[in-house]
């Protein structure tokens, strides 16, 4: 009986050991774990933020944070950083657990698949009348156009990517060209550029003077588009479109797939100072508008010029693709009204000139023109004119974006596999379409079949 | 019952996480691959349309069955060869072998995705190891993971560095092996070949096979160095069908639709693994 006492005993001590480890454990997880919240002001509702701008980005937003959290009394923004490569998954699966952010940054160009999946909330039911109206009538082309999906708004801009041509004057000076006298087609870029190729002793290339590359980039250019807004069409097979692949491939075809790819995979990352442009391995480059930023913190002193992409004959001029961050308030936030607060004062929606001064810290385009004129916009502007050229191309109407389907994640991936496929030689670039529009039409097929929306 | 509940309540951490982890995932994952399921609304029946979109209008679902076959079918029976042969080196009387062992294990200890950025760069073809190496031999190496013949091969290729695992349980396998077995060998004067055909071999399939089953299966569910190194590039060569389950899924938000392939994989592979369990009869040989 005593024995059995004592066994009795003994086991509920090793039950509340147990439970005492593990409650400890439990514990001092949490408080390891929670050690980084951040406190939220007496009366003020919290507003969790979820952007992807790290490294030298990370600073300017928790800046602009900052900014906005001393603005006004009501709310307290809490930034986190998310990685890019988990950035979709964790929204996808914060909204499926109920607990998604009050607004989040977003770079894939998925809105029209989220927003008619129900992952994200139209933010026009947020908007007063007066703040359309500034969006629709006074944002740049490209801005009133983007994040729309079934008349229903569900990311809106925050900073819009373009691209133009960077060049290297002094590479046009060493050979004998005179960088004030830009070519002024596309076809005569690639005549430079082969003056400005250069070789090693067994051919292999050390410089690349031109080659355009990414079929979307120059689609734009030969007046072709993804997408009919009139007719709210996809389309792929264009002359237009078909044009601008098979003048991509036959640039290509000068230096041989394999000597690119070659030449492509012995080069640095491009963050930093570490872009091949700036070590002066490519002459004429076609890239994005994040650059000058980057070059004037990275390379203050190179000389380098921008200017919009030249047409080729028959095409048209300032002309361009634009990928575009945006932000979107989550189904199932907590705070979407303290989300969309936040939105207008980052973006500018509310004030314009008030946000001007936020841009320049990350070198974006602003969304409206009045912020890119106010007097802390042209500061900036004159430290970096080559940024100038971005701004024009701007206001232009000739700019290509993801179409607003409900597939177009898989229509961009197609879209890259197209390009590829007809990059490689595996397919004749008129093969390469109309593969790629049987491919789409297949895909559009099985969506109707399975009830998804068109 | 009553008598055992310590210990169930000690290992309840498991059994809920496996309950709610596993078990209710695995259930689930059957019913959404007859539905219509984005992860966000709730799932639409659509009865077998997933499954009959899938073999009747989805070429990669095919493409990347065939991609993952061609793998399992190359990558296994490589893995099986290097890491028997491995074994069968570090197992002879040398000094120092402790110290190759420990060499050849280490590649299998290091995470993949560790692995999948090294080889990023050995594979590079103009500033890698490999290439460099053969420019050497006057050479000129292909352009490993950008180049649509060479891109699986490559993988394949890579996955020989982690077979230092195998290699470890082949080894135990061979210290298995009584020793009389050799002596009788040797006293009627048999060759080092033939002992190692007629005796080291076949008592060590029990291990080859319990390899080539875990081999097959993880050559099914290959996907992180693909989703690393090549994204299912160039032109789908290296398409896994993990991979493209997971496109399906996570970037396409189909869920339905990669419930069905995940149900087919599981199928493919159940299949595959009792076809190899009723050979073993054949080739398998136990002790006793």
């Amino acid at each position: 009986m005593k024995a059995e006492e004592n066994g009795t005993s003994t086991r509920r001590q090793w039950i509340r050991n147990a439970v005492g480890i593990t409650a400890a454990t439990a514990l001092g997880g949490y408080a390891a774990f929670s050690g980084g919240a951040r406190r939220i002001r007496k009366g003020r509702k919290e507003v969790r933020l979820w952007h992807l701008l790290g490294a030298e980005w990370l600073e300017p937003v928790e800046r602009a944070v900052a900014r906005y959290n001393e603005s006004q009394s009501r709310y307290e923004v809490v930034p986190l950083l998310i990685t890019d490569s988990e950035a979709d998954s964790k929204l996808l699966l914060s909204v499926a657990g109920n607990d998604p952010p009050d607004v989040m940054l977003v770079w894939t160009q998925g809105t029209s698949v989220w927003g008619s999946g129900g992952l994200l909330q139209p933010l026009d039911t947020f908007m007063t009348p007066e703040e359309r109206q500034r969006f629709l009538t006074e944002a740049y082309p490209v801005v009133r156009k983007s994040g729309w999906y079934r008349g229903h708004l569900y990311g809106i801009t925050m900073g819009f990517d373009l691209f133009v041509c960077y060049y290297r004057p002094e590479h046009f000076r060493e050979a004998g060209l005179d960088p004030d006298r830009f070519p002024a087609t596309l076809e005569e870029v690639v005549e430079v550029g082969k003056k400005l190729d250069r070789f090693d002793s067994s051919k292999h290339i050390t410089r690349l003077g031109f080659l355009p590359q990414t079929w979307e980039n120059y689609v734009a250019s030969f007046g072709g588009n993804f997408y009919d807004e009139k007719t709210g069409q996809v389309t792929l097979n264009t002359p237009e479109n078909l044009r601008a692949l098979e003048f991509l491939v036959e640039t290509r075809k000068r230096l041989g797939l394999n000597e690119v790819i070659r030449f492509q995979s012995g080069l640095p990352s491009d963050s930093g100072a570490s872009w091949p442009f700036i070590s002066g391995t490519f002459s004429i480059t076609v890239d994005g508008e994040w650059r000058v930023e980057q070059m004037r913190r990275s390379a203050p002193k190179l000389e380098y010029r921008t200017i919009p992409i030249p047409p080729p004959a028959g095409g048209k001029s300032l002309a361009s693709f634009s990928s575009i961050n945006y932000l979107v308030i989550p189904r199932g936030a907590r705070n979407p009204e303290g989300g969309w607060e936040f939105t207008k004062f980052w973006t500018g929606l509310d004030d314009p000139e008030a946000a001007a001064e936020f841009f320049p810290w990350y070198g974006w385009m602003p969304l409206f023109p009045r912020s890119a004129k106010t007097p802390v916009y042209e500061a900036w502007l004159k430290t970096v004119p080559q940024y100038r050229t971005f701004l024009r191309v701007a206001e232009s109407e000739n700019i290509v974006t993801t179409p607003p389907v409900p597939y177009q994640l898989y229509l961009m991936d197609w879209i890259t596999r197209a390009d590829d496929l007809a990059m490689r030689g595996t397919l004749t670039p008129r093969q390469a379409l109309e593969q790629l529009e049987a491919d789409v039409a297949r895909e559009r097929q099985r969506r109707r079949d399975l009830g998804y929306a068109e | 019952m009553k008598k055992n509940w310590v210990g169930y309540a000690f290992i309840s951490p498991w059994i809920i996480g496996f309950l709610v982890f596993t078990l209710y995932p695995f259930l689930a994952s059957f019913y959404f691959a007859f539905t219509r399921y984005d992860i966000v609304s709730p799932p639409h029946w659509v009865g077998m349309t997933n499954y009959r979109m899938l073999f009747t209008t989805d070429p990669q679902f095919w493409k990347a069955l065939g991609v993952t076959f061609r793998f399992a079918a190359c990558a296994v029976p490589l893995g099986v060869v290097l890491g028997v042969g491995l074994a069968l080196l570090l197992n002879l009387n040398l000094r120092g072998m402790s110290l190759f062992r420990t060499i050849f294990y280490l590649p299998s200890i290091v995470p993949t995705i560790a692995t999948a950025f090294v080889f990023l760069w050995i594979l590079n073809p103009e500033i890698g190891l490999v290439n460099r190496l053969l420019k050497n031999f006057g050479i000129e190496g292909p352009a490993w993971l950008q180049d649509t013949a060479w891109a699986p091969w490559s993988l394949v290729l890579m996955s020989l560095w982690g077979v230092g695992g195998s290699m470890v349980i082949y080894l135990a396998g061979l210290k298995d092996i009584p020793t009389h077995l050799y002596e009788a060998a040797i006293i009627d004067g048999a060759s080092p070949f033939q002992r190692l055909r007629h005796i080291t071999l076949p008592m060590l399939t029990p291990v080859i096979f319990f390899n080539v089953v875990m081999g097959v299966i993880g050559a099914f569910q290959y996907f992180t160095e693909a989703y690393v190194m090549t994204r299912g590039g160039p032109e789908d060569s290296t398409l896994f069908y993990a991979l493209y389950l997971f496109q399906r899924a996570w970037r396409y938000l189909d869920m339905g639709y990669a419930s069905a392939m995940a149900w087919i994989l599981f199928l493919v592979v159940m299949v595959l693994t009792s076809l190899i369990f009723r050979s073993q009869r054949r080739w398998v040989h136990y002790e006793g």
